[in-house]
């Protein structure tokens, strides 16, 4: 007899935590769709993000307070990636500023634990992980908070790109820089205000992805499960980042119970990675990703 | 009469060459009005672009020669020449894309050595682009109101908390786009991804972009250039219209000089880098100069000019 309803524990759990991928991803979507550079540094600024908050608390500063000055950091950070990365590599190749997000990663990385020290650190954000038994089947309380909270910000965003005239600049931009500029937008200030963007979101899922592992070192590790989200979802569209999370999310899990023993266990490491390679043979520019039709 | 006698007083009482402004200018005080501006414009109020003696050369190749030209508020210009006759150059200098080595542009009372583009729709200057720069996946709407998008704003906090300041100015805009949608016969395709739009069509869109911020001096580049006849005699219907309706002083350049001549109140003739001849249709139409640097030798069964 076949468990549907540990069948439908595994898929929400999966879904759930697919949630937390799609956050990162975001981050990336974020920038990749306005300045077309692929933000390795994405990890890096996630791990500073949940870094600093965690060594604020721990000496004894009060969560919204920690939080705001989180979020001033994160914030000087993206003007200050603006203005000594992006604007003196401007018109560079895009595998130029690749390189650039790569080595600003490991800066990003060393200043946080120069900063903060290499030691791990357990973060509280006060939800307790109990899980909550809906009609049999049991549903983690943190990733349901984790959700809750993704998806706000992403309402977040939707609401901004589509109802403000900067969301709009940051649309135009992300649509065609030429017209972009030819209309008079500053640029600059579009991919400031991107990287803070972009530094807001690695604030959130920081602390998520922090509360859940620990704030440490390998958090940063995070980026390497957003990229094949990213790969499924598609690099330039938000709703992509969010179907590919989930995903992603749900294929790891069910995976790891149901095909994992067939291989011993331990798949859920890779499973994603399987199905963002199939797809990409597929569909090269992922499930929402603008196609690129060129006239030859 | 009492025009030219006032001018002549003026000249008079100043004592000064009329272009002493432009040698200040030309010892490298970039964007600075140039003294003696003011009095070259109480000279000439009307003009809204003036070139002096503009030279431009890439390595060898001298795009421009001691190229001159008058824009007067509210007429529509043209500059016409064959392929790499320097148009293109003429315009980038003009919109600050090219420095030139020698001479100064004229915006109204302001003059400069090299035009600073940010700073050009500040100064009531909009254009479009021959291969046209439109954002092929916002809608219609959109792209219009990002016409309005070097105005200042609303702060950044103000806009999303919806303040009444915000909400005045966004309603404004919103009107100003509506009104030039409708104008351009936009409203049908308002909702509609430009990139979806017949090249025509799209076009239009540019030029409403351009137009919403209400430029005093609009800069056409090939207005005309890949789109159907049929197209081409809307387009430069709607190119009338707008200077008829909004007063804006229009600087095009063009191939096609059987449309120009129709649509221009005066006409401008480049060639190799040279202005050969300048003035009204009629006058350029006849222009030997013009005549030959087209055909060659005129044929009788080739008077392209002459339509």
């Amino acid at each position: 007899m076949f468990d549907y309803q540990f069948l439908l524990e595994v898929l929400i759990g999966g879904l759930l935590s697919g949630v937390m991928y799609s956050l990162v991803a975001i981050g990336f979507v974020l920038i990749y769709k306005t300045s077309g550079v692929l933000n390795f540094a994405q990890g890096a600024m996630l791990l500073f993000a949940a870094l600093t908050f965690v060594s604020l608390v721990e000496r004894g500063t009060s969560f919204v307070v920690a939080l705001a000055a989180t979020l001033a950091v994160m914030i000087a950070l993206g003007i200050a990636v603006e203005r000594a990365v992006l604007r003196p590599l401007v018109n560079q190749p895009p595998i130029t500023l690749f390189m650039a997000t790569l080595g600003l990663s490991y800066i990003i990385e060393g200043a946080a634990q120069l900063l903060w020290g290499t030691q791990v650190h357990g973060l509280d954000i006060g939800v307790s992980d109990i899980p909550f038994d809906v009609g049999g089947v049991f549903i983690s309380r943190f990733d349901l908070f984790a959700a809750a909270v993704a998806g706000s910000l992403v309402a977040l965003f939707t609401l901004f790109f589509r109802y403000t005239r900067t969301g709009l600049s940051f649309r135009a931009v992300a649509d065609d820089q030429f017209a972009a500029l030819a209309v008079g937008l500053r640029l600059p200030r579009v991919w400031a205000a991107v990287w803070t963007a972009a530094g807001i979101v690695a604030l959130v899922a920081g602390l998520l992805w922090g509360a859940r592992l620990g704030v440490q070192f390998s958090l940063s590790l995070v980026v390497l499960k957003a990229l094949p989200v990213l790969v499924l979802g598609g690099f330039d569209s938000i709703a992509g980042a969010i179907v590919g999370g989930l995903l992603i999310g749900a294929t790891e899990k069910l995976a790891e119970v149901y095909v994992g023993p067939l291989f011993g266990g331990g798949i859920e490491a890779w499973a994603a990675y399987v199905v963002a390679l199939a797809l990409l043979l597929v569909r090269p520019s992922g499930l929402f990703g603008q196609k690129l039709v060129e006239r030859v | 009469m009492s025009r030219i006698t006032a001018e002549a007083r003026v000249l008079r009482l100043e004592d000064v060459a009329p272009d002493d402004g432009l040698r200040a200018v030309s010892e490298g005080r970039g964007d600075v009005p140039a003294r003696g501006v003011e009095r070259a414009a109480a000279n000439d109020a009307r003009r809204v672009l003036g070139l002096a003696n503009i030279s431009l050369a890439f390595g060898g190749v001298t795009a421009l020669r001691d190229v001159s030209l008058d824009v007067a508020e509210g007429e529509i210009r043209a500059i016409i020449g064959p392929n790499g006759a320097g148009k293109s150059s003429l315009l980038n200098v003009v919109s600050g894309l090219y420095q030139p080595d020698r001479g100064q542009i004229r915006f109204g009372e302001h003059a400069f050595r090299r035009v600073p583009t940010a700073k050009l729709a500040a100064h009531g200057v909009a254009r479009t682009f021959q291969n046209l720069a439109l954002f092929k996946g916002l809608s219609v709407f959109d792209n219009v109101l990002m016409g309005l998008a070097h105005r200042v704003s609303a702060g950044f906090l103000r806009q999303i908390v919806g303040s009444p300041h915000a909400r005045r100015i966004d309603a404004e805009n919103r009107a100003a786009v509506e009104e030039v949608v409708s104008f351009l016969h936009l409203s049908d395709v308002r909702e509609r991804i430009a990139g979806t739009l017949p090249y025509g069509l799209q076009k239009r869109v540019e030029l409403a972009r351009a137009l919403v911020a209400r430029p005093r001096l609009l800069l056409l580049d090939e207005p005309f250039a890949g789109v159907t006849l049929s197209e081409k005699q809307e387009l430069s219907e709607h190119v009338r219209n707008a200077r008829d309706r909004f007063g804006t002083t229009i600087l095009l350049i063009e191939h096609d000089i059987g449309l120009v001549m129709g649509l221009s109140d005066r006409v401008a003739v480049l060639d190799y880098g040279r202005k050969i001849a300048d003035g009204t249709p009629d006058q350029v139409r006849a222009d030997q100069t013009v005549i030959d640097a087209y055909l060659g030798v005129a044929h009788e069964d080739e008077t392209e000019l002459a339509t």
